[in-house]
């Protein structure tokens, strides 16, 4: 009997429509639990909400068009668009926090 | 074998890893249903759960007792000590191999920014391949360098000891199903660590993997 290998299929079923729509609910709905412990998460439990969040914000970039669909197709494909975005993420909040800076100094 | 056969045969390939994967991920929701992780073998009934408060205090006053032990061995060195041997014999030096490595994460850093980018934008598939196969190559390239790494280093001070932890953690948050008991009540898997060890390979592996699951650095 093969061992099953949690961390490679929790990504997975992260991923999965029915977890995504528990998860959805979970945050909506006060009754609908994602695991029977209400605390002291184990570390796939953790690993797991990390996952949900990230299939989470990726369908939110896919509908607000700023990425492909096909992004799915390949976790080397999310894991390269999730690096991507955190970068211009990054970029865009520096140039932010620079301008509100000059702006400050130009009133004074 | 023709045409016909083949895609018959792939197609059977398929449905086959479709249904081991669906397996597996009913397995997986298994686990993560709660914070614990049941299981069965050679008709025992397992489960490996997270440590309370007093077997907490036995894995630190184990790792302690460990360390001391090999704090007094003279034959086991430290990371470091290996790797000043290595450069002083001449041999492999594992600094450079970190470099070696640091350089191909930012290599593959690189390319993922360009894949990125293009699933932001056109989406070409042949780009997206082209970039995909690329990071696949430096990944392998990679994980070859930390394995001979690995190889180096596995008889180091730190190696032991985190081994050792590990081994011992999965043996303190292993339980078995009370055979004499007619209500569901689980009782310690095994007297000792030494008990534990002696056991099937397979079963013992399952265990430290399943323990890994559980445990982390928080509880």
């Amino acid at each position: 009997m093969q061992i099953i290998n949690p961390f490679s299929c929790v990504r997975k079923l992260a991923k999965q429509d029915d977890s995504q729509i528990t998860f959805s609910a979970s945050k909506e709905l006060n009754g609908v639990k994602l695991f029977l412990n209400e605390h002291d998460l184990s570390k796939l439990q953790r690993i797991y909400i990390n996952y949900l969040y990230f299939y989470y914000n990726l369908q939110q970039d896919i509908q607000l068009k700023e990425v492909n669909k096909k992004v799915l197709e390949d976790e080397i494909y999310e894991d390269a668009y999730s690096y991507y975005k955190s970068k211009v993420d990054k970029s865009k909040k520096k140039q932010n926090t620079g301008s509100t800076i000059r702006l400050t100094s130009k009133e004074e | 074998m023709d045409d016909l056969e083949l895609m018959k045969s792939q197609e059977a390939q398929n449905i086959a890893k479709k249904l081991t994967e669906q397996y597996q991920l009913s397995k997986v929701v298994e686990m993560i249903k709660d914070n614990k992780i049941y299981f069965d073998h050679d008709k025992i009934k397992y489960r490996v759960r997270l440590l309370n408060s007093k077997e907490k205090d036995e894995y630190y006053e184990a790792i302690s007792k460990k360390h001391s032990q090999l704090l007094k061995d003279e034959n086991v060195l430290s990371e470091k000590m290996i790797i000043k041997k290595y450069r002083e014999k001449g041999l492999i030096d594992i600094n450079d191999l970190d470099e070696e490595i640091k350089k191909i994460n930012a290599n593959i850093n690189e390319y993922r920014m360009k894949l990125g980018e293009e699933l932001s934008g056109n989406a070409n598939k042949e780009i997206c391949e082209k970039y995909k196969s690329k990071i696949q190559e430096l990944f392998v390239e990679s994980y070859g360098i930390e394995i001979r790494k690995q190889n180096i280093l596995f008889t180091s001070f730190e190696e032991q000891l985190r081994n050792f932890g590990t081994k011992y953690l999965a043996y303190l948050s292993v339980e078995k199903e009370n055979p004499e008991s007619e209500k569901e009540e689980y009782i310690k898997a095994f007297k000792t660590l030494d008990d534990f060890l002696v056991q099937e390979e397979e079963l013992v592996g399952k265990i430290i993997l399943y323990s890994k699951a559980i445990q982390s650095a928080n509880n």
